[in-house]
């Protein structure tokens, strides 16, 4: 046990830093598919050594700072927006056994400790002293504690369904059905909300390229970028075994084939909001900055309130309150 | 009230989507621009003073790199004054021959405005369909002239190339397969809500507004001004073949994206209708071996992708121009951004000017 | 212009000028424009429209003299790409081909106005008068009553430019032609085709071309400039696409735009020495 509660975290970062590498590869390969050109393919058998070919290249860049930036936060910076990310997957039930810390708050600390993140993205684009990436920080802080909001509304139906905040008990509640089903409207706000917290395309407003050359990371070069960039990968990681656990069932299997081990469902369907989440990027342009928290505050919001005020009624009433 | 300060943002000339080196001086609040000032010439290559040293055939490559996205047009613009004044009389097919080229360069210029723009919103993959579309299209032009951007293929009297053997059938096969592929654009960007969200009601601006600022092409059709110069200017052999000019009716941003594909169609349909009627023949007229045009004045503008592509000669009787005037259309077209951008986000900057569809080689000249 | 022409062109003066009521309100306007009153334009405008409605009789008739029934599309042609009326395309193409100088200003010859310009081909075949001839007299003989029309150097068709009238204007005179051009109800030339400079090594000139939309018709402007000291009124408020151009001929031509409101080299560095579009023009390299 000791053993494991020690190396455990290295294996997992080290799993997490694989994963990294061919989400990107993966993510490549998926928009390559989807704009019809085979994407990277030239490193490596199918291209699978192009992103430790990229990361190399990073970590053999120039650590630049630039001359107005203040050096310590600007260092501090990739930091604080990284450390949290690795840290929310503590409580991520892989399977039934595969979970680092099981407690009875589990989603709650997900979300909080998700949200520091943000600090460490606005300190990175203050510390810049780069106009680009404050317009960019500005977006990000703006837009990720505007959807932070719906995001727990969504799941607050889950949890009054189960009745606990515990990932173990809300996977185990799904046995007879996923929550997707009774809870689908909370799944969409949830999926939309994730996409906003993960600055992914529609929402990827505050590294749009477009408008902000590349928002709160401009300045970034070499390792610390890349420490930007790992977060980013980790959290699509953690939002997608989130939105696995919470709506998908976890490891539970699909259609009683239980013969399947547990952490195979759920790479399955984790893989399967993954890739969602590269098709969504492959096909939607970006919204505007005000339509943005428009869409929050006018839609999301009263929405996923809506879905609570559902969820009440559908427990008290008979028949549907078997799901509920 | 919240006291807030105004921030000097310094957009270009190394921007993602400034199309290249327009450099834009932005005075915003937060994100809202309250003045802008565009600053150019990062791109003048000072094409008019060459032209002065150069014989009417030599300056032809140097249109090309003027609007490098549809150097044909250019090509023709220069051609077309030099023959004018000089009275010559250009064979059929040469003008077939140039149509055809023309008009497929306008389909690929408007595709590259399609894929850029909505790169500019955010959207990935339209950019890479249109890419392809247009690769066709340049592959056609390298078999026919032997390069894919500055083609230098038509000349004083006629065009430099004939068309190879089975070009003709490529180009048609082209057209069939990109009328049904416009379709497509349609399926995937026309009714996508969030382009919709971002491009309705944006870059309004009035008629009066337009002539003004002396707005051409798509630019000035999208506020209801029917003027196509190769319908109204009749040049070249346009007028024997039948299309309609798109017009806009609200000038916003998406009403262009509608008139540009639109226009995309329409080229088709004249390249088609060309197809009919181009027969075998000599593709260069009667030429004198040196140009010596007379003297004189001579304006006369093309109908380029991006509006008014004009050409202002003054010969003094030479072989070479006194002087060379471009209307270049971007150049006019970039003028009314300031007055639009007032008041709005950062976020409509990007889609205001994509609407614009400049080409920074030909506002710089 | 041919003796001919002259006398018609007279005729039409004679007969214009009874019914030309040219108010005091426009010499008013003169003098505004003189000072370079640049906030006027508006209410010159209002002015001239007014002026206009009085004279709407004789200006109809006029109208109806100048254009035919064609569309407006084939008036405005090219010549020899749509050719269907009287004037056959042999004939026109030939007369460019043989005559050449007919064109327009000898730009080499200083010493020859532009006005021999027209005359060549007119005398030759005086039964073919141009086409847009009609309409250029128009504007000669309103602009002839205007006060100061002695700064109106010479009116002629530019035949080898798909017959476009061209008026060669001195650079006092230009503002206010512009205001002119521009509002009264009978130009309306809202649109700027053309803005463009040449040196002719005498004198400078800026070329307008100018397009109405109401009535489909070019007009091309000369505006002569001294080249020693090269200040021509700006425009850039009566026509928003002057700004930049303007930027442009100052620029690289070195004419200076009085009461431009940002007159700064626009495709240069401000640092640059000369004006590059001039014939006389030497490189300047601190180096060399």
């Amino acid at each position: 046990m000791d053993v494991f509660f020690y190396l455990g975290p290295i294996i997992l970062m080290l799993l997490l830093l694989g994963f990294v590498t061919y989400a990107i590869l993966f993510e490549r390969k998926v928009i390559g598919w989807i704009q019809n050109r085979p994407g990277p393919n030239q490193v490596g058998p199918w291209g699978l050594f192009q992103t430790i070919a990229d990361v190399l290249k990073l970590l053999l860049k120039e650590d630049v700072v630039p001359g107005k930036a203040d050096r310590s936060l600007f260092k501090l910076a990739p930091i604080i927006a990284f450390v949290p990310a690795f840290a929310i997957l503590a409580v991520i039930p892989f399977t039934e056994t595969w979970q680092f810390g099981d407690f009875a708050v589990g989603l709650l600390y997900y979300i909080a400790i998700s949200s520091i993140t943000i600090i460490g993205i606005l300190t990175g684009a203050w510390a810049s002293n780069n106009k680009y990436s404050l317009l960019g920080g500005m977006r990000s802080a703006a837009q990720m504690i505007s959807y932070e909001i719906p995001l727990v509304l969504s799941v607050v139906g889950i949890v009054m369904t189960t009745g606990s905040l515990d990932l173990n008990d809300i996977v185990l509640a799904q046995k007879k059905v996923w929550f997707i089903v009774p809870q689908f409207l909370a799944f969409l706000i949830f999926l939309i909300a994730s996409l906003a917290e993960l600055n992914r395309t529609p929402f990827d407003l505050p590294e749009a390229e477009s408008e902000l050359v590349a928002g709160y990371h401009v300045e970034y070069t070499g390792f610390r970028f890349a420490f930007f960039m790992l977060a980013e990968y980790v959290y699509v990681f953690a939002m997608a075994s989130l939105t696995t656990c919470l709506f998908l069932g976890g490891w539970l299997p699909l259609f009683g084939l239980t013969m399947i081990p547990g952490i195979l469902w759920f790479l399955l369907k984790f893989s399967l909001v993954v890739f969602s989440l590269f098709w969504i990027r492959a096909t939607m342009p970006r919204l505007r900055v005000d339509q943005l928290m428009q869409f929050a505050w006018k839609v999301l919001l009263p929405l996923s309130l809506l879905n609570i005020f559902l969820t009440a009624i559908f427990k008290e009433i008979p028949v549907l309150s078997s799901f509920y | 009230m919240l006291r807030t300060e105004e921030m000097l943002l310094n957009m270009g000339p190394q921007h993602p989507s400034t199309h290249g080196v327009l450099r834009l001086v932005i005075k915003i609040d937060g994100e809202i621009i309250r003045e802008v000032d565009p600053v150019i010439g990062y791109l003048h290559r000072g094409t008019e003073k060459l032209a002065e040293d150069l014989t009417y055939t030599q300056i032809i490559p140097y249109t090309d790199r003027l609007d490098y996205v549809s150097a044909m047009t250019n090509n023709y613009a220069v051609v077309h004054a030099t023959e004018k004044l000089m009275g010559l009389e250009i064979p059929e097919r040469a003008e077939y021959l140039r149509m055809i080229t023309m008009e497929l360069n306008r389909v690929a210029s408007h595709l590259v405005w399609v894929g850029t723009y909505l790169l500019d919103l955010g959207a990935m993959s339209p950019f890479l369909y249109c890419f392809q579309d247009r690769e066709t299209i340049l592959n056609l032009f390298n078999e026919l002239c032997g390069a894919r951007l500055t083609y230098n293929y038509m000349r004083v009297g006629g065009v430099k190339w004939d068309a190879p053997d089975g070009w003709l059938q490529k180009v048609e096969e082209f057209v069939l397969y990109m009328q049904k592929e416009l379709a497509t654009y349609h399926d995937l960007i026309s009714g996508n809500d969030i382009f919709l969200q971002r491009t309705r009601g944006i870059g309004i601006y009035t008629k009066e507004q337009a002539l003004s600022y002396a707005l051409s092409g798509s630019n000035l059709r999208v506020t209801g001004v029917p003027w196509d110069l190769r319908q109204h200017q009749s040049y070249s052999l346009y007028h024997q073949f039948q299309f309609e000019i798109p017009i806009g009716e609200k000038g916003d941003v998406l009403d262009k994206y509608h008139l540009r594909m639109q226009e995309i169609a329409e080229s088709l349909k004249i390249v088609k209708q060309v197809l009919g009627v181009i027969k075998e023949g000599p593709i260069m007229g009667k030429v004198p071996k040196v140009l010596r045009v007379p003297e004189g004045e001579f304006y006369t503008g093309v109908e380029s992708p991006r509006g008014e592509l004009g050409c202002h000669i003054v010969s003094n009787g030479k072989n070479k121009p006194w002087r060379l005037k471009f209307r270049r259309p971007s150049f006019y077209n970039l003028q009314i951004l300031p007055d639009l951008l007032k008041g709005e986000n950062i976020s409509n900057l990007v889609a205001i000017l994509g609407g614009i569809d400049i080409i920074l080689g030909e506002v710089d000249g | 212009m041919s003796d001919q022409e002259k006398e018609q062109e007279k005729e039409l003066t004679t007969e214009t000028k009874a019914a030309n009521v040219m108010s005091e309100e426009t010499v008013e306007i003169k003098s505004a424009s003189k000072e370079q009153d640049v906030q006027k334009p508006d209410a010159l405008s209002q002015e001239l429209k007014d002026e206009g409605s009085v004279k709407n009789e004789s200006a109809s008739e006029e109208q109806g003299i100048q254009k035919p029934d064609a569309p407006p599309s084939q008036e405005v042609t090219d010549e020899g790409s749509v050719k269907n009326d009287s004037v056959s395309t042999g004939v026109d193409v030939e007369n460019t081909v043989t005559k050449p100088q007919a064109a327009s200003v000898p730009p080499k010859k200083p010493a020859a106005t532009p006005r021999p310009a027209a005359k060549k081909p007119v005398e030759e075949k005086p039964l073919e008068p141009s086409r847009k001839q009609p309409w250029l007299d128009k504007f000669v003989v309103k602009l002839k009553d205007l006060e100061g029309s002695e700064y109106l150097e010479d009116a002629f068709i530019n035949r080898a430019n798909s017959d476009l009238p061209t008026l060669v204007v001195k650079s006092e005179w230009w503002r206010y032609l512009a205001l002119y051009l521009r509002n009264h109800p009978d130009c309306q030339f809202h649109y700027v085709q053309n803005f463009s400079s040449v040196d002719y090594e005498t004198h400078l000139e800026v070329v307008v071309h100018l397009f109405s939309f109401p009535y489909k018709e070019r007009l091309g402007v000369r505006v002569k400039v001294d080249r020693t000291e090269a200040k021509v009124d700006s425009v850039a408020d009566i026509w928003a696409a002057a700004n930049w151009n303007e930027r442009e001929a100052y620029d690289l031509m070195g004419i200076t735009f009085e009461g431009h409101p940002d007159l700064r080299r626009i495709m240069l560095t401000d640092q640059w020495v000369g004006h590059p579009l001039r014939k006389d023009y030497v490189p300047y390299d601190e180096g060399v």
